[in-house]
């Protein structure tokens, strides 16, 4: 059985204007079944890139990008995964229900099946009521909590969450921490970044850290437990980044 | 594919049908409408106006279709990258390929739509004092959908090399003034590569009272239209599918 993620050794860079940026380099880990790993590091350390590499969107210099055994260009892999993009305008002129039928349909969801889900997913991120509404008029945070409904519509074995609490006020993202807990008991994977640490350090299994487009700590929950003993993950992790800057 | 394929279009259509640019084909529409309904009560004694009238409302038929198939098409994929909507989109199990081919059918089955929606009515109101070739009709109603293909996947590629206002303005250029450029193709043999979807276009044939085209003109324009669409087509795929998003 293949892990849900595999990254190796990869390498990926992007041109800004004539030059080439290293944005991720030599990046490797795992995301094994059921885990819940969180992906932190400062704004513009390659967060974003290796999620991206890892959907298959950018593609990588060196090394390779796996779901589930498959090779992240591959659109087999993503049968069985959740994608929530760092931040979204859903189509301006569409409904909630009709954003969500095309997103199930294109998982390959049948029109019996979305009409159970749509309700329910919507229910599930606090937009209940709304499916008939334009998305015009969702605020930043309502657009953010779609964005989740989306990702969650066809039941993901693997929620992939780019900046997941991006745009919520202080309820949504208690709901989504909920949500989350909720989602990890029910044996789902879910690998996502989040400057929330605090939020890193209550739900995951594990944590990477990623600094300058290097992996520069993998921490596991006992290692998080001995850690929130003597110092918060906040400060851990300025620490670790210092550490590796100087 | 296929599977991907209809949900991608008719997103296309939903977003296209509730924008308001269609409002302005709307609006231009029911005033010809009201033009031909007023001329049909008061009664056209000169068969001249009549060809006129017809004339006129075809090639508003015509022109309308291809703006909104090519406006339509030009919005797709910037607005998908500039909102982001490309990645969840491009989460799921979805080849580029098939994004592109859906957006392309979504644009085409409006301007098909716009063409089909808007003749009928017209040629239905339009008082015919003179006698225009049905067959003639008949190659123009076929041939239009083809031209409208063309006409979608022009921008399509453009949006894919050039910002969305260059590509727009290039795109008018390729479907609008092919014909006016043609003019200078025998100093620049090039030009008579141009895509140009218009040419296909035979609503002046059609109210000259001219008969159809020889069989092997008509299979000719069809064919040029098939094969311009599918070059467009297959480049815009190769380009989506190697494009860093």
């Amino acid at each position: 059985m293949n892990a849900p993620i595999e990254v190796e050794q990869l390498s990926v860079s992007y041109a800004r204007g004539t030059k080439r940026v290293t944005a991720v380099q030599d990046a490797s880990f795992t995301v094994a079944e059921g885990e819940c790993v969180g992906f932190i590091g400062a704004n513009g350390a390659g967060k974003s890139t290796t999620i991206k590499a890892l959907m298959g969107f950018l593609f990588a210099d060196q090394g390779e990008a796996r779901l589930f055994g498959r090779p992240a260009k591959d659109p087999k892999g993503r049968q069985q995964v959740g994608y929530l993009p760092e931040v979204a305008l859903y189509y301006p002129y569409m409904r909630a229900r009709e954003l969500l039928t095309l997103y199930g349909t294109l998982s390959g969801l049948k029109t019996a099946d979305l009409r159970q889900r749509i309700p329910a997913a919507l229910e599930q991120v606090g937009l209940g009521g709304r499916e008939k509404d334009l998305l015009r008029t969702f605020s930043k945070g309502m657009q953010q909590r779609l964005g989740i409904a989306q990702a969650l519509i066809a039941q993901p074995a693997l929620l992939i969450l780019d900046e997941i609490s991006s745009g919520l006020d202080p309820l949504g993202r208690y709901d989504l921490r909920q949500l989350l807990i909720k989602l990890r008991e029910e044996g789902r994977t879910i690998f996502f970044s989040s400057h929330e640490l605090s939020e890193v350090e209550s739900l995951c299994d594990r944590v990477i850290m990623i600094d300058q487009g290097r992996i520069c700590k993998e921490v596991t929950q006992r290692e998080l437990q001995a850690i929130g003993q003597q110092q918060s993950l906040e400060s851990f992790f300025i620490n670790t980044v210092r550490e590796e800057t100087d | 594919m296929n599977q991907a394929l209809l949900p991608i279009v008719r997103s296309t259509l939903i977003d296209a049908l509730r924008r308001r640019d269609l409002g302005v084909v709307a609006i231009l529409m029911w005033a010809l409408l009201i033009l031909l309904v007023a001329a049909r009560m008061v009664g056209l004694e000169q068969p001249t106006t009549g060809t006129f009238l017809l004339n006129l409302s075809l090639t508003l038929v015509t022109f309308s279709a291809h703006m909104i198939a090519l406006l339509v098409s030009a919005r797709q994929l910037p607005e998908e990258w500039e909102n982001r909507t490309l990645y969840p989109l491009l989460a799921r199990p979805v080849a580029r390929g098939t994004v592109v081919l859906g957006k392309w059918a979504g644009a085409t089955v409006m301007g098909c739509g716009i063409f089909i929606g808007l003749l009928v009515p017209v040629w239905a109101l339009v008082p015919q004092l003179e006698f225009y070739d049905p067959r003639t009709l008949a190659q123009l109603i076929t041939l239009q959908p083809l031209a409208l293909m063309c006409t979608a996947a022009i921008p399509i590629l453009c949006t894919l090399y050039l910002q969305r206002a260059l590509a727009v303005s290039v795109a008018l250029v390729l479907v609008f003034g092919a014909d006016f450029m043609a003019r200078w193709a025998e100093r620049f043999p090039l030009l008579y590569l141009l895509p140009n979807p218009l040419r296909l276009n035979l609503v002046l044939r059609y109210t000259d009272g001219i008969g159809p085209l020889p069989a092997g003109d008509f299979i000719t324009l069809a064919l040029a239209a098939l094969l311009w669409t599918t070059a467009l087509l297959i480049q815009s795929i190769l380009r989506f599918e190697r494009r860093p998003l």
